[in-house]
């Protein structure tokens, strides 16, 4: 085959403890390329409609695509699919660490894990030797423990884990799957569908390398890129500093939640969490997955106050963000201790914070009362309130309880007008951008195949300057700030450009702050795979893989009535950069369906499906 | 004339000439000329703010003006 794909799907059933592998026909891999994409294809053909989350039925996949083949700059990714315990429909979910290129060198593209197992277990993969290992002493343990552990009893250091803690083990919403004790696949709640499948690891390994087509041309390709983004992010900061480095940026241009999407502006705030600051205190250095020149993940160290000590993983931009600035906190240390204890718990950063900073607003406005938090107050800025709760979150204790099916879960509990506080689409928190200042995010967020995700698009990096696509018309000059012009036009494209990101799979990060340009992308996909792709061709894919993503939303009850975004987003600022500006949301989506070929029920039109090659 | 400049984020280092933020610049300047005084690089600056609005590198100064200049953003991963 020599394309980068071994064309083998490893299926494992829990339930009856058997596995099998399937071949993957080219004309799936060529249409839908591999990762999320394969992901939300499998989950369209196979589940039936409105699934729930811990239904047996739920599949969870483990999916790669041909970039995680050789040494791509990253390429060291894998996607994550699957029905979410937060939004009930389609979701995909990446991390990075070595876990993809080692299923790769298993010579597996894509692992679907399917029913429930009887009791804990682990998976241990090591090519053809697949074994379903019991895990009734690993339950319990954190994401940190869990992986030393079963290198431990296996002897193996060269595996690479993808592990669920506590969190996932008792089905909190919002439990993510961590790997190697370095990155983690956080939105959207898969880790809980892990841990009802009664899961705690899947450890890989593998001493095969799939065949490319062209291999010197691939060689050359991935040298030059490397050399490229290392060059840039030497320049630009992004190395230095890592995602902290836009806090301040994104603050001042109104992009940065405050006051769980209260406030206006926090300057001082901002200032102190976000780097330069950031790097100096926390003593942070770049963190970099398998083949990255970047490293934007970032190792810190913290000696003083006890309390807050650690060697360890720093919060990302969206952590600071969402534990951060939303909560009215300016403490980094604070931050990175609450980030720490979330990683181990398995929690995601971005909806944790999102829920201490609604029990913020609900106790300021007397929703929540010292006597549901057991005698605890929660007022903004307190450090020791974000630590306490996400820790009663991650271990659904305590007042953490009322947030095991998510935050709109806990608003429900809650009643009053709690639920029309929630900032969410479709049950996903909002992250740390804000569709007010970058209004190409109105659309994105409102449509998102897995809810409110910037990171299904990056269009607020082309609004806020950081990123373009000049091969689709994507450049500085395509947007202004708060005009409607070219603006649902930059969020179908970047949507679509990025599901095929997620697909190949590749970090975003290595074109969004690591400028490699769409053309270096489709040049080495096809040295890769030998198919000579157009930077059309990969557009369309990618059309074509958010569109089954949808498909896969409608199949589960969502159309035009949900595509929406939370009401505190009509809500304008009395200060600073967006102050008096509200995105003209119905105008955005009015563009935005006729672009993408939707009729008023926010379903793709027959002529679409068919452009798409999506028709029955 | 005189214009005052704040210098956001990763910029910081280019304001240690300014401290108080004041610069003096050349009758009909313009940002470019600001960003080239300052000695930033000009591709390294993509937003900018004169008065509160969104500028460019061709806007023309005038006397009293607060420019915000910012960084490219990226990475809110």
């Amino acid at each position: 085959m020599k394309n980068g794909y071994w064309q083998r799907m490893l299926r494992i059933d829990l339930a009856n403890r058997k596995t099998r592998v399937e071949d993957i026909p080219e004309k799936d891999l060529r249409r839908f390329i591999g990762g999320a994409g394969l992901g939300a294809e499998i989950l369209r053909r196979e589940l039936p409609k409105k699934i729930a989350p811990f239904d047996s039925r739920n599949l969870l996949i483990f999916g790669t695509g041909p970039f995680q083949g050789p040494a791509v700059p990253g390429g060291a990714k894998f996607s994550i699919t699957g029905i979410s315990p937060q939004t009930h429909t389609y979701a995909d979910t990446a991390a990075g660490a070595d876990w993809g290129p080692a299923l790769k060198d298993a010579g597996y593209d894509v692992l679907v894990i399917e029913g429930v197992s009887e009791r804990p277990v682990y998976l241990q993969i090591v090519d053809d030797r697949v074994e379903i290992k019991d895990a009734t002493h690993l339950w319990g343990l954190d994401t940190f423990e869990t992986v030393d552990a079963i290198r431990k009893e296996t002897q193996d250091k060269k595996l690479s884990i993808s592990v669920i803690g506590p969190a996932g083990e008792r089905k909190v919403a919002i439990a993510c799957i961590a790997v190697d004790k370095h990155s983690f696949a956080g939105r959207c709640g898969l880790g809980a569908v892990m841990g009802a499948k009664n899961l705690k690891a899947v450890a890989v390994r593998g001493t095969q390398r799939v065949e490319v087509h062209q291999p010197d041309s691939a060689a050359e390709l991935i040298k030059k890129y490397r050399q490229h983004i290392l060059k840039t992010v030497k320049e630009n900061g992004f190395m230095a500093h890592g995602t902290p480095g836009l806090c301040v940026t994104a603050e001042g241009l109104g992009d940065m939640p405050i006051k769980y999407w209260e406030g206006d502006v926090f300057h001082e705030g901002a200032k102190k969490l976000g780097a330069p600051n950031y790097t100096e205190v926390l003593m942070a250095k770049p963190l970099p997955c398998k083949y990255c020149p970047i490293g934007c993940h970032r190792s810190i160290t913290i000696t003083e106050p006890q309390e807050y000590a650690q060697v360890g993983i720093g919060p990302e931009y969206e952590t600071v963000g969402m534990m951060g600035t939303n909560c009215l906190i300016d403490d980094p240390k604070a931050v990175a201790k609450a980030n720490e204890i979330a990683n181990k718990l398995g929690i995601d950063t971005i909806s944790a914070g999102a829920m201490v900073g609604f029990v913020m607003e609900c106790f300021e406005r007397g929703w929540i009362t010292t006597q549901d938090t057991g005698g605890v107050e929660i007022k903004w800025g307190d450090p020791k309130a974000l630590i306490g709760l996400v820790e009663q979150i991650g271990k659904k204790e305590g007042f953490g309880l009322i947030f095991c099916d998510g935050t709109l879960g806990a608003a429900r509990k809650i009643g009053i007008g709690a639920q029309e506080i929630v900032a969410h689409c479709k049950g996903l928190d909002l992250p740390a951008h804000d569709p007010r200042a970058c209004i190409s995010l109105a659309p994105t967020y409102a449509t998102g195949t897995r809810g409110a995700c910037h990171f299904r698009g990056g269009c607020e990096d082309v609004e806020m300057g950081g990123f373009f696509i000049p091969e689709i018309g994507i450049t500085k000059e395509t947007v202004k700030f708060f005009e409607r012009e070219n603006q649902s036009m930059l969020a179908a494209k970047c949507q679509d450009y990025f599901a095929l990101l997620n697909s190949l799979v590749l970090c975003a990060f290595m074109v969004d702050g690591g400028d490699m340009p769409f053309t270096g992308v489709k040049n080495l996909f096809n040295a890769i795979t030998g198919w000579d792709y157009s930077i059309d061709d990969l557009m369309i894919a990618g059309d074509r893989i958010f569109t089954v993503q949808r498909l896969n939303n409608i199949r589960d009850g969502y159309n035009a009535k949900t595509d929406e975004l939370p009401k505190k987003m009509f809500k304008a600022a009395q200060e600073g950069f967006r102050a008096g500006k509200i995105p003209p949301f119905k105008e955005l989506m009015e563009d935005y369906y006729r672009l993408r070929g939707w009729d008023e029920k926010g379903e793709p039109k027959k002529e679409t499906l068919k452009r798409l090659d999506l028709a029955k | 004339m005189e214009v005052r400049v704040k210098l956001m984020s990763l910029f910081e280092e280019y304001q240690k000439g300014y401290p108080d933020g004041r610069v003096t610049l050349e009758e009909g300047a313009t940002v470019l000329d600001l960003v080239q005084q300052l000695g930033i690089p000009e591709k390294l600056v993509r937003i900018l703010t004169v008065n509160g609005k969104q500028g460019n590198l061709q806007t023309g100064l005038s006397e009293g003006d607060t420019i915000f200049l910012f960084p490219p953003a990226f990475g809110g991963g």
